[in-house]
This record gives C-alpha cells, sequence and structure tokens, in this order.
C-alpha cells in the first residue's frame, strides 16, 4: 500500500532519475529545493493512487508549488447560491456541527487527496451544505448550487453532505466560478450516501480563475442497487486535484463518472478516480474525454479495484485526450487491481492529435484551422457534455470550452 | 452438488530442483563489504579501472534506498547472501572437460543437446563462473564474437570499458549498484556489421549454492545491418534459504540491426529475481523482447527500450505464470526518445493459488519523438480467488503528434465462449484447454520450439470442470 516515506525518499530519487532525465527532460514535478519541511510534508502526497510505482515517473503523488493555506487560518463564513429550491421536495441546510459529526458520516474516510486536506474541510470548513432527499420522492429537475469567488470572497471551504434516501432520484448541479480575475482558493469535499435503490445524478462544473487552486474531493457509499452518475466538467484553476472515490458496498450498486478536462496556459491537474467494488454485480464506469493546450500538464489516474466478493462485477474505465500543442505533458495511470477471479474489468486509454486529414477534410469544406479544430474538440467531449439535461448550462460549457481554443 | 473446477497443475519442477553438493573452490564472505569486493576482483585478475567501477558502485549501493513500490523485499537480507561462488573448474570448450555432476546438471537440462541441434552457440554459467563456452566456426569467421564477460575483459577491453554499464549506470537503482559491485559471470556477444546470426546463441545461468547470489552480466552490441537472435535461459534448485539474482543486461542495437532476446525464467522459489534488462536502439533498428517468467518467490522485470534513433522499433511480448507464494512483478518500460519510432508490448498474466501477477509498466513519449506510436495490450487471468492480478501501466506524453493505445483486460473465462465452442460439438473440459493455450498461443508462438514445448509444460492442465 501507499506508503508516506516515500515522501522522504526522494533525494536517492534523484539520483536515480539523472540519467532517464538525460532522455527524458527534467520532472516539472521536481521537488523545490528549500521548503520549509515541516509545512511541506503533508502537502507533497496529494492525491496518492492505491498502489505506487516508479518514483521517476512522478505519478504515486504530488505536491502544489506554492505555499497552501495554512492550517490555523479561519475563514470568513460564505453562504452559496441556490435555485430551484422551491420547485423541489428536498430537505436543504447549511453544514452544521450536528451534522458533520453525526456517526453516519464519521466512517467516510476522507483521505482520498489527504488527510490533511479533508480535515482542513471538516474542521475548518466556512460553506457547505446538508442535502437529504424523500425516500422514493423522484425529482425530475435538478438543484443547482453555485459557489461563487470574487475579491471579497476568494476562500471557500466546503463540506458538502448528500444523503439520497431509498429509492429517490435527483439531480444536483454544483457549480464553483470566479467572477473576476482573483486568485481564489478552493478546498471542497462531499460525502454521499446512496441508500438502495436511490439515484443520484452529481453534476459539477468548475471554471475558477487562471491562478487559482482547486482541490476537489467526493467520497460515495452506495448501497444495494443504489446509482450515482457524475458528470464533471474542469474549465478552470490552476492548481487542480481532484478525487473521487466510490464504494460499491451492495449488490448491484452502480458508479458512472464522466468527465471532460480542459487544460490551458500552465495549469497541471490530477484527477484521481477510484471504484471500489465489493458487492456483487456492481458496475463501474470511468470515462475521461480532456484536451490539453499550452503548456498544459495533466495526470490521469483511475483506479478499478475489484474486492474478494464481488463476483459478476464489471468495471470499465477509458481515457482520451486530444492534445493541441507539442508543449503539453499528459500522463495516465489506468490501474486494475483484483483479488476476485469471477470480474471482468477493461481499462483503454488514448492520445493522439487531431488527424490531418480530418482537419484537412473540415479546412476543404471552409473552416478555418482553428474553427476546425474547435468542432474536433466538441466533437470529442460530446459524449460527457451532452448528459447534461439542463440545456443552458450545456451551452454555458459549449461556448466556453470554444472561446479556450485559441490556436493551434 | 459441488461445482467441479479445472485444476491448473503446479509447474513441475522435478528437473530444476537437482541439486549438486555445493562444491566449490572459492566461496567468498556472506555479506557486503569492501573487503569481499576487492578480493572478487583480485581472484579475478581484473584491470584497475574495473575494481574502481566496483568499489564506486558499492558506494551508491549503500547510500541508496530500496524501492518504495512493488513487491515486498523483507525476506532478503543482504548479510546473508554470499555474492561470488567459484565453481570448481575453469571455463572450458569442451563438455568432456566439464566436471561430471556439473556437466550432469546441464545435460538434464537439456543444454549440450540443445547446442548439437538448433544453436550457434553456448554458454553456461554455473554458480558466479561461466563453466563452458561455445561457437560455431563459421560464425568465428565471420568476426562474431561470443565468450564469456571474463575473457571480454581479458581479450576485448576496449570494446568492454567502452559499453560495461554505460546503459544501466550503478546509479540507477539499488541492485543495479549491486549488480556493479559484485558482478562475475555472464556473455558477452558482439556481431559485426551486416553479419546476420541466423541461428541463435543461448546462454545458460543455474545457482546450484544455497544462499548465493547471482549477478551475471550480459553484454551484447550488434552493429550496423547486422542481426542475432539471443536466448537466455535461468534455474536454480530450491533451497530453504533465498537466493538472489541481480544480472544486468544491456543490448546494444545499431542502425539497421535487430536483435530478439528471448528469455524462460524458471528460478525455484526461494529465489530474490531483481533483475535488469535494457535494450538502447539506434536508427531504423529493432530490439524484441520475449520474456517469460514462471519461476521465483519474487520478481521485479522490467526490459526496458530506449528508441533512440529515428524509426527504432521495439516489441515486447510477456507472459508470466503466478503459482502459490510468488509474486511475480513484471512488465516493461519503453522510452520513444526520437521521431518516428514506434513500440507494442502485449503481455499475459495468469495466476493461481494464492499468486499474485502484476504487469507494471511505463510508455514514455519524448517532446522530440513527433510521429511516434505505441500500442500496449494486458490481458490478465485469475484462476481462482485467492489470487491476485493487477495492472499498473503509466503512460506519459509530451509530444503532440502520437498514437498511443493502451488497453488492459482482467477476467474469467467466458461461459458464452464455452457454450459456443460447445455448440459447434467440442466437450466443455476441451472448450477451456482450449481457451486457457489459446490465451498463452501469441507467446507461445513466439518462442524456439523446444521453448514454446517447455512453456505448454509448465503450464499443464488437468481439466476436471470450469475454470474458475
Amino acid at each position: 500500500m501507499y506508503n508516506k516515506d516515500d515522501i522522504l525518499d526522494k533525494k536517492n530519487d534523484k539520483i536515480m532519475d539523472q540519467e532517464k532525465d538525460k532522455i527524458t527532460e527534467n520532472n516539472i514535478y521536481d521537488k523545490k529545493e528549500n521548503q520549509n519541511e515541516d509545512e511541506m510534508i503533508n502537502w507533497q502526497a496529494l492525491n496518492p493512487i492505491p498502489v505506487p510505482t516508479w518514483r521517476w515517473l512522478g505519478v504515486n503523488d504530488r505536491l502544489i508549488k506554492g505555499d497552501p493555506i495554512s492550517e490555523k487560518s479561519v475563514f470568513p463564513p460564505y453562504q452559496f447560491k441556490i435555485l430551484n429550491l422551491s420547485k423541489l421536495d428536498v430537505k436543504v441546510e447549511n453544514m452544521n456541527e450536528e451534522k458533520n459529526s453525526h456517526l453516519q458520516w464519521k466512517d467516510f474516510a476522507i483521505d482520498g487527496i489527504s488527510q490533511q486536506v479533508g480535515m482542513q474541510v471538516v474542521k475548518q470548513y466556512n460553506s457547505g451544505f446538508y442535502l437529504e432527499t424523500k425516500a422514493r420522492q423522484k425529482s425530475k429537475e435538478a438543484i443547482q448550487i453555485s459557489y461563487e469567488f470574487k475579491k471579497e470572497q476568494n476562500v471557500v471551504v466546503d463540506n458538502n453532505l448528500i444523503h439520497a434516501m431509498e429509492g429517490s432520484e435527483l439531480t444536483v448541479i454544483v457549480d464553483y466560478e470566479s467572477l473576476d480575475n482573483h486568485v481564489a482558493y478552493h478546498n471542497g469535499l462531499t460525502r454521499i450516501y446512496c441508500e438502495k435503490d436511490a439515484i443520484l445524478n452529481y453534476i459539477i462544473v468548475q471554471k475558477l480563475s487562471e491562478e487559482s487552486t482547486h482541490l476537489g474531493a467526493c467520497i460515495a457509499k452506495l448501497e444495494e442497487n443504489a446509482t450515482i452518475n457524475y458528470i464533471i466538467v474542469e474549465l478552470g484553476s490552476k492548481n487542480n486535484i481532484t478525487n473521487v472515490r466510490n464504494d460499491l458496498l451492495g449488490n448491484q450498486s452502480s458508479a458512472n463518472i464522466h468527465t471532460v478536462y480542459m487544460g490551458e496556459g500552465q495549469r497541471e491537474l490530477d484527477i484521481n478516480y477510484i471504484c471500489n467494488h465489493y458487492g456483487k454485480e456492481s458496475k463501474s464506469n470511468i470515462e475521461v474525454k480532456g484536451v490539453l493546450q499550452d503548456q498544459s500538464n495533466k495526470i490521469f489516474k483511475g483506479t478499478l479495484d475489484f474486492k474478494k466478493g464481488a463476483k459478476k462485477a464489471v468495471g470499465q474505465e477509458e481515457e482520451y485526450v486530444v492534445l493541441l500543442s507539442d508543449k503539453v505533458r499528459n500522463r495516465s495511470v489506468p490501474l486494475l487491481l483484483c483479488t476476485e477471479e469471477d470480474v471482468s474489468g477493461q481499462h483503454a486509454a488514448s492520445a493522439g492529435r487531431i488527424e490531418e486529414d480530418k482537419l484537412f477534410y473540415l479546412m476543404t469544406r471552409g473552416f478555418s484551422e482553428v474553427q476546425a479544430k474547435k468542432l474536433i474538440v466538441e466533437a470529442t467531449i460530446r459524449p460527457v457534455i451532452d448528459r447534461i439535461e439542463e440545456k443552458t448550462l450545456r451551452d454555458a460549457i459549449y461556448e466556453e470550452i470554444r472561446r479556450k481554443i485559441n490556436h493551434g | 452438488m459441488e461445482k467441479k473446477k479445472t485444476v491448473v497443475k503446479d509447474i513441475d519442477r522435478s528437473i530444476y530442483d537437482w541439486k549438486n553438493e555445493d562444491k566449490y573452490s572459492y566461496k567468498s564472505e556472506k555479506g557486503l563489504s569492501k573487503e569481499i569486493i576487492l578480493d572478487i576482483s583480485r581472484k579475478k585478475k581484473e584491470p584497475k579501472w574495473m575494481t574502481d567501477f566496483r568499489l564506486k558502485s558499492l558506494e551508491i549501493y549503500n547510500v541508496m534506498d530500496l524501492p518504495t513500490w512493488g513487491p515486498s523485499l523483507d525476506d532478503l537480507d543482504m548479510n546473508h547472501i554470499v555474492t561470488y561462488v567459484k565453481p570448481e573448474t575453469e571455463m572450458k570448450g569442451s563438455w568432456s572437460e566439464v566436471p561430471d555432476e556439473i556437466k550432469n546438471t546441464f545435460d538434464k537440462l537439456g543444454i549440450p543437446k540443445a547446442e548439437h541441434e538448433y544453436l550457434a552457440g553456448v554458454g553456461a554459467q554455473y554458480d558466479s563462473e561461466v563453466v563452458y563456452h561455445s561457437i560455431k566456426e563459421e560464425l568465428v569467421k565471420q568476426g562474431v564474437i561470443y565468450t564469456d564477460m571474463e575473457t571480454a575483459i581479458r581479450d576485448y577491453e576496449d570494446i568492454v570499458k567502452n559499453y560495461f554499464m554505460k546503459l544501466v549506470p550503478p546509479n540507477d537503482h539499488k541492485f543495479v549498484a549491486l549488480h556493479g559491485a559484485v558482478w562475475s559471470g555472464g556473455s558477452f556477444v558482439y556481431v559485426p556489421e551486416g553479419v546476420h546470426v541466423d541461428i541463435p546463441l543461448q546462454s545458460y545461468f543455474r545457482s546450484n549454492s544455497p544462499g548465493a547470489g547471482q549477478f551475471e552480466h550480459t553484454l551484447i552490441i550488434v552493429e550496423k545491418g547486422a542481426k542475432l537472435h539471443f536466448i537466455e535461459g535461468c534455474s536454480a534448485p530450491k533451497y530453504n534459504v533465498t537466493n538472489l539474482h541481480a544480472g544486468c543486461v544491456e543490448l546494444y542495437v545499431k542502425e539497421d540491426a535487430s536483435l530478439r532476446y528471448s528469455t524462460i525464467e524458471n528460478w525455484s522459489r526461494n529465489m530474490m529475481n531483481l533483475n535488469t534488462k535494457r535494450a538502447s536502439v539506434e536508427k531504423n533498428g529493432t530490439i524484441e523482447w520475449i520474456s517469460g517468467s514462471f519461476g521465483s518467490k519474487v520478481s521485479m522485470l522490467y526490459p526496458m527500450s530506449i528508441l533512440k534513433g529515428e524509426g527504432a522499433r521495439s516489441e515486447f511480448i510477456g507472459i508470466s505464470f503466478a503459482g502459490k507464494g510468488q509474486t511475480l512483478d513484471t512488465g516493461t518500460k519503453v522510452v520513444h526518445a526520437a521521431p518516428y519510432t514506434s513500440s507494442t508490448i502485449s503481455t499475459k498474466s495468469i495466476s493461481k493459488d494464492g499468486g499474485a501477477a502484476v504487469y507494471r509498466g511505463s510508455v514514455k513519449v519524448a517532446a522530440n519523438a513527433h510521429h511516434s506510436k505505441s500500442t500496449i495490450s494486458c490481458e490478465s487471468l485469475m484462476l481462482d480467488d485467492l489470487s491476485r492480478s493487477d495492472t499498473i501501466p503509466a503512460l506519459d506524453i509530451m509530444s503532440d503528434q502520437v498514437e498511443i493505445g493502451h488497453e488492459a483486460k482482467i477476467g474469467r473465462i467466458s461461459d458464452e465462449v464455452i457454450f459456443y465452442l460447445m455448440t459447434r460439438g467440442i466437450s466443455e473440459e476441451e472448450a477451456k484447454a482450449m481457451i486457457v493455450r489459446g490465451f498463452a498461443e501469441p507467446i507461445a508462438k513466439e518462442l524456439p520450439l523446444e521453448y514454446a514445448v517447455e512453456m505448454n509444460n509448465l503450464i499443464k492442465l488437468e481439466l476436471e470442470g470450469s475454470i474458475g
């Protein structure tokens, strides 16, 4: 299993790396010298993969550059906005200590990104919602919650809990958006509990300003025949570290993660998805579509872990990345872990430049090169974005992506 | 009624478990120290640069840490490993001169027979030293060199000095540093420009001494436009103490040259197999790795291909079979460091009886390696729920003009496939046997015939009911 000593051992790594670096150029995640050790240690081991591999790849865990917000900080309270509530029969409250410390949520291990990052949310949150559905209540409309960042309010540490009662169905949309160019800091954790037969659609759209830090984690536990469908759209921030862990506890439970990410500028994305299969005939599906341009740098880690007893479980994982620049760095680590024979797991990852003949074809039809690229990128992300039923949101996402694809 | 299960038989190790009495003309002290290394170097009458190299490697070994990933190496206690065991014979050029006991061991393993029937040259190492080496006369006439490393240092010092541990430097990882300090034996192959060696050469490494380490060094240089197929075999009898194998293989494939490197590794289950293999491939050159891992207690083996020249190509075909008490952590690494390079990786693993089969790999595409292609496919088959099967690949891509595809599958034998075969008149048992054989087939067919037969013997099926 993941070993914290790994972090301390990097000096030796350097010796080992020297030769390889000659061939493969410098590792962008190379350790900063002269960091204050005490403060950095816990922040280095962010987003670890469940089973580590060669250190020189730099994918086992990562640090964020620059000083994180200190543990002692007290963040001014923040009130999220909520839309559509009146139309729905769900209970929403501001996060409070009674809920936060309730036994039910205690056994959620919060170390997805790291113990310290999770603890910051649980102990120092300045916002967050508690949402509870009604049993067997199926809502057609989505509830929309938005966290807006601006100069006066640039720190949100949100602690969210969603309790999907038996047989209920609901769509929750959560927006994280910068209203100005001010640097924002966001650390959020959503703990989700889906009871038997519940269906939860959870849509996250992140559009923080360019220099911001975005730490986003979700942990879901799923009982028998419960389903969670995530749609995650990552369009902003500088340091983008996200973690989704689904514990498929119940038989026939299922988890689907559909993600679109966009790398631009100097953005560093670190995406870590884990599906733990415990229940019989449990299902998971991870579908990731990415676009990388400029000098962006991405690590996608996706783990399907079939635990003993998860008979007839099925897991799938797929990532496709379109590369729009020769300065990007694109790393993928799709893990398949298995201790149960009677399962089927598959993963696939592929990357490629836009094929020249596709581009050429579009250009003969009168599109400029940039327009043609936009069309191709749009076609790539469509399978994920079109899952969003709210047209205005969907259109806004397409618009944002089109705007961001700037050059060849 | 209890569901009947097909039993995949354990590997029959009786041939390999043949033990000879632990006889030697010299054996170093247990553990590792400057004195031991100076002693080995003195016994080998080495030039000073090599002695210095050993000492430098020891220094690196002492400061480096163990890997923080991968299988547990807790059973390995370097203070109890004997690093150098010189057998009671000098190297011979004829089997009749090799002491009977040692010759009998190689006879049992079928080496002299294979030499006679289908090899162009043979090297045989027993513990720390090569005891036999031969090469066909016509190859010698074409300038092909195939000899043990000790002779190579003496007779071809300039070439060796130029290449030795340049591709795998001792600071690469802890066990390579150890290798640099205590290496002994191994083969040296030099194929001059344009020469095609059409019949394979084979080196066989046998470790007999309990609690010992084997650290052979294989150095192969295939010059421009030349061609070679090299086979490496290894085995050891089972002891109750831990043995260590930390060999090192360096392959230099020059422009337009091609090299196929086949290994069937069948160490006993007290062996820690921490081997390092690496190839550097120049313009339009080709490296092909055929790798079968069946033995050892723990294996950490990831042959690496560095595609340095434009149009260089690598292919890796691997199969591993992890049984009771085994952790076979194997895979491959590829670095695309030039434009128009291509790599294919295809691996299969089978785990049973609590064995753990891990595929660990990495494909790196440097920023200048435009128009490179890589295809990776990993498949694993679990035969029971006591076992473990993990796939840990990593892709690192820094160029936008590439085509990379990775696929991995894990699973059991599907009932639908069995049903389909049964509707075609094939019995259930036969259908399952076909599927397991079919699973290993793509690897088996790449092996020389004799090895394919050996592999099929290793994966013996006893069919009784369903698999899984």
